[in-house]
């Protein structure tokens, strides 16, 4: 039940936010429907117990509705039920509002849809879904995205689709729990495997599949640049964790050390780009990115602690992306915002990035330490990325700018609070990993 | 009532139907408007009636009804029903009367339901022209007499195709049934077969015979969505009457598959092409049904056992065009730049357009996405990968393509709309309703 309401909250408020007699009052009706959305998480993650769902949906094709929430999962709602408050509350005065607010809804709606699916169609279909809001906010309310810029994810996307068809149609089924139950043979992981890490590494921002999502990335919104990120990631971690590594195991061991040395290129050339970057935004998304190829790297070591990791870092990055990006050029004023989100995007101590990012190189130290070594490098470019911003954004007086307003803190505040808590008490996050995830090749 | 009556009585309604409007109109123009309505109603009939005869009528042999054709049948006088609402503000500015236009499109909705229940080849070919013929008439009615030298030609040809492959048939089997193509297996009988294919895949906008496609819209005359949506319905409800039984040849299966396979990938690439570089919106929503129904032509290689994969396909392309078509005619939308504005103005419009054009393009979790997975899982179980590849692929073009088409609506326009047409409104938003509610429940489609 739980499980449903997370989805359906939000494109129940979707549908709301397009009543004519709600047209001014969207961004609310989004921020309720978000506080519902993290109020469940929350009860999930508080419990500690699993809310599931099943019905029929189309035996024809072996798709059925069948949703989960767990704590893992419950972390991601939460997070993204921050930053679609966010990203709703501070988007005001926008042009045509009802359409923005019910794509932002609709956006929200379909994360949460993925983090929860356990269909493989119906995982896709959230995916798919979540991609038309980005887009269109991005071109139409955006800076300037071009229809190019979709093309490259959607291609990707489509090759997904081939292997999940292809999947469902060897096995008869498309539920995720019981193809684990019977796992494909290790010669015919590889080609499935092939097809689905692309779209996964793409939105995930792994290097050099980054370029793919980097001018959806970079033109949507200031307001909502931290919830397309967050969509984008959370997304990515949810296919990786459910599908990639319950279904094909085998193939992703095999493939790990070239892809571990890829992501640690990643990691260091996302940082030093960073360091050539002007503007808050440049340089909070391009560390981002940085950051996310180190949660990539967490996610083939294939042991719990660096799922943990990988977990810490993603739900930190999107957060502190969006609070420097909604902060930058009103620092001045509002000096604590934008201190938080840089800090925990240069991997500052007590913050989720610095905690997550640790767990991850430690991990992988074991397996890869030059591939650790490289990224461990990257602790100094993204410092040497942060101090230019934090001069701009706190140095000397300039020309007031529109920015974020005396209330916008409150939703600015709790997110931040979320970046500092992950960092501060991280088993938040790593103690909802499920030794199962990994089946019985479990690894502290 | 027999049942040789029972299964000729939705041609019969609508025959009827037809020859009531145009006498009603000689004796007494009525308003045009009431007469698309009343043409709209009359094809609903039909299909009530469709839906109500039993299993197995026939006419003499003339005439089969088993679940697929009234299947088809019932989606055929959907479809043509939408498209008369749809095609109402055109139909009224045509030059030639409403009316005229609207026992026309009847006829032709007639011709059509005559296909889809073929038992026999002679009944497929007069389906066929029924079809076609009164289509170039409305063409004809509209250009001052002056049909399209071209189309004819075509038309023409196509009809001596179908007369000759029949004719070879019939000198090689004995007989025009389509059931005795069961036992075709001589090179003469397998010539008739391909020239009997040929005229019904010209029809059905299969490349490359889709290269004279753009005459639908030169002799429809007022009616474009019905131009596009019958003739395509009915070619495909040919195909599927034929393949029934030339499919399981055993001399003939691997023939048929591989060659609707391969049909169906290049109407679907040159379709996908073709629209990169089209401006107008009626042609874009022509070469949108026509890639859709390339993945149609795909369920059609897989066997007959996919029918409720192919039969969801055609519903999703005939929504989805009717739909846009009903949007375009509605809203005098003739290029992409002309839908600035129109998501202030109308946003009701607007959202059923979107839905409608992300249908096509096969976004989830709408009609068009699950009508594809049918297709892709099957062919993934075919081994044609290929085939899947290349459609996923061409539905990520098609998904560009309407996401351009949504923002440019979204954009600031011009301030004063005129008012939507009310029918074609309608058409619209129950078109964009069926696409989300069967999407979100296909497994009604697929039963069918």
């Amino acid at each position: 039940m739980i499980a449903t309401a997370v989805v359906a909250t939000p494109l129940i408020a979707a549908l709301l936010c397009t009543a004519p007699i709600l047209r001014r009052h969207g961004r609310w009706v989004n921020a309720v429907a978000a506080l519902i959305s993290g109020s469940l998480a929350l009860v999930v993650l508080g419990s500690g117990t699993v809310s599931a769902a099943r019905a029929p949906w189309i035996p024809t094709l072996g798709a059925g509705y069948h949703v989960e929430l767990d704590p893992l999962g419950a972390i991601f709602v939460a997070c993204s039920s921050l930053l679609f408050a966010m990203s709703a509350v501070m988007s005001r005065g926008v042009p045509d509002a009802r359409a923005f607010h019910a794509l932002l809804a609709v956006l929200a709606g379909a994360v949460g849809g993925v983090i929860v699916a356990r269909d493989l169609f119906l995982l896709f279909t959230f995916w798919e879904l979540a991609l038309i809001p980005i887009a269109l906010l991005g071109m139409r309310w955006g800076r300037g995205m071009r229809l190019s810029a979709i093309g490259g994810v959607l291609v990707l996307d489509a090759v997904l689709l081939v292997a999940f068809a292809s999947i469902a149609a060897i096995r008869g089924s498309a539920d995720m729990a019981s193809l684990a139950e019977r796992p494909l043979a290790p010669s015919i992981q590889v080609l499935p495997l092939l097809l689905v890490l692309p779209a996964v590494a793409a939105r995930l921002g792994v290097f050099p599949l980054h370029a793919v999502t980097a001018p959806l990335e970079e033109r949507v919104p200031d307001t909502t640049a931290g919830f397309a990120v967050g969509a984008l990631v959370f997304a990515a971690f949810a296919v990786f964790v459910r599908v990639a590594v319950v279904l094909f195991p085998d193939a992703l061991a095999a493939f790990a050390p070239g892809l571990v040395a890829v992501a640690a290129i990643g990691v260091a050339y996302s940082a030093a780009v960073a360091t050539r970057r002007p503007g808050a935004r440049a340089v909070s998304e391009w560390i981002g990115r940085s950051q996310r190829n180190v949660a990539a790297l967490g996610l083939l070591t294939a042991t719990l602690s660096g799922l943990g990791g990988a977990a810490l870092v993603l739900v930190a990055t999107a957060p502190s992306v969006a609070a420097v990006v909604a902060a930058a050029g009103v620092a001045r004023r509002r000096p604590a915002s934008s201190l938080v989100g840089l800090a925990a995007l240069a991997g500052a101590p007590l913050t989720g990035g610095f905690a997550g990012v640790l767990l991850v190189l430690a991990t992988a130290y074991v397996r890869y330490p030059v591939a650790a070594a490289v990224a461990a490098s990257a602790f100094a470019l993204w410092a040497i990325a942060v101090l230019p911003v934090a001069r701009e954004e706190l140095g000397p007086p300039r020309p007031p700018r529109a920015g974020p307003r005396q209330r916008d803190a409150l939703v600015l505040v709790p997110l931040l609070a979320f970046v500092v808590a992950v960092g501060v008490a991280p088993s938040i996050v790593t103690d909802r990993i499920p030794p199962e995830i990994l089946g019985g090749a479990a690894q502290r | 009532m027999t049942p040789d009556l029972i299964g000729a009585l939705p041609a019969i309604v609508l025959v009827a139907g037809a020859l009531v409007v145009a006498a009603l109109h000689r004796i007494s123009p009525a308003d045009e408007r009431a007469t698309i309505l009343l043409g709209a109603v009359t094809i609903i009939a039909a299909g009530v009636a469709l839906s109500a005869a039993p299993v197995g009528a026939t006419v003499s042999g003339l005439v089969v009804q088993d679940t697929r054709s009234i299947s088809l049948g019932v989606l055929i006088c959907a479809a043509a029903a939408l498209a008369m609402l749809a095609d109402a503000p055109r139909a009224l500015a045509s030059p030639a009367p409403a009316p005229a236009l609207v026992a026309l499109a009847l006829l032709s909705t007639g011709g059509a339901l005559m296909c889809a229940a073929a038992g026999d080849l002679l009944t497929l070919f007069v389906g066929l022209q029924v079809v076609w013929v009164p289509l170039a008439l409305a063409s004809a009615t509209e250009s001052s007499g002056r049909a399209p030298r071209g189309s004819a030609l075509v038309s023409i040809a196509v009809a001596l195709l179908f007369a000759a492959g029949a004719t070879l048939l019939f000198l090689v089997l004995g007989t025009t049934q389509i059931g005795a193509l069961a036992r075709a297996d001589d090179r003469p009988a397998r010539a008739g077969i391909a020239l009997v294919f040929v005229a019904i895949a010209q029809s059905a906008t299969l490349a490359p015979f889709m290269l004279s496609r753009p005459r639908a819209r030169a002799i429809a005359g007022g009616h474009d969505s019905i131009a596009l949506v019958v003739p395509s319905l009915a070619g495909f409800a040919a195909l599927v009457r034929v393949g029934s039984i030339a499919g399981v040849n055993p001399a003939l299966t691997l023939e048929w598959s591989v060659t609707l396979a391969v049909l169906a990938a290049a109407t679907i690439v040159l379709a996908t092409l073709a629209a990169g570089v089209e401006r107008s919106l009626s042609g874009l929503v022509a070469f949108a049904m026509t890639a859709q129904l390339g993945i149609a032509a795909a369920a059609l290689a897989l066997g007959n056992e996919e029918f409720g994969g192919l039969f969801a396909v055609l519903a999703s392309a005939s929504l989805a065009t009717v739909g846009a078509s009903a949007a375009i005619s509605g809203a005098g939308l003739e290029t992409r730049d002309a839908l600035r504005g129109l998501g202030r103005a109308r946003p009701l419009s607007t959202a059923a357009l979107a839905l409608v054009w992300l249908s096509a393009a096969g976004v989830p979790p709408l009609l068009g996405f699950a009508a594809r997975l049918a297709v892709y899982e099957a062919a993934a179980r075919a081994q044609l990968a290929w085939l899947v590849i290349i459609a996923a692929l061409a539905s990520a073009a098609w998904t560009v393509i309407a996401l351009g088409l949504i923002t440019e609506s979204l954009r600031d326009g011009p301030h004063r709309w005129p008012a939507f047409d009310a029918a074609s409104g309608t058409a619209l938003l129950v078109c964009a309703v069926l696409v989300v509610l069967l999407g979100i429940a296909p497994e009604t489609v697929f039963a069918f």
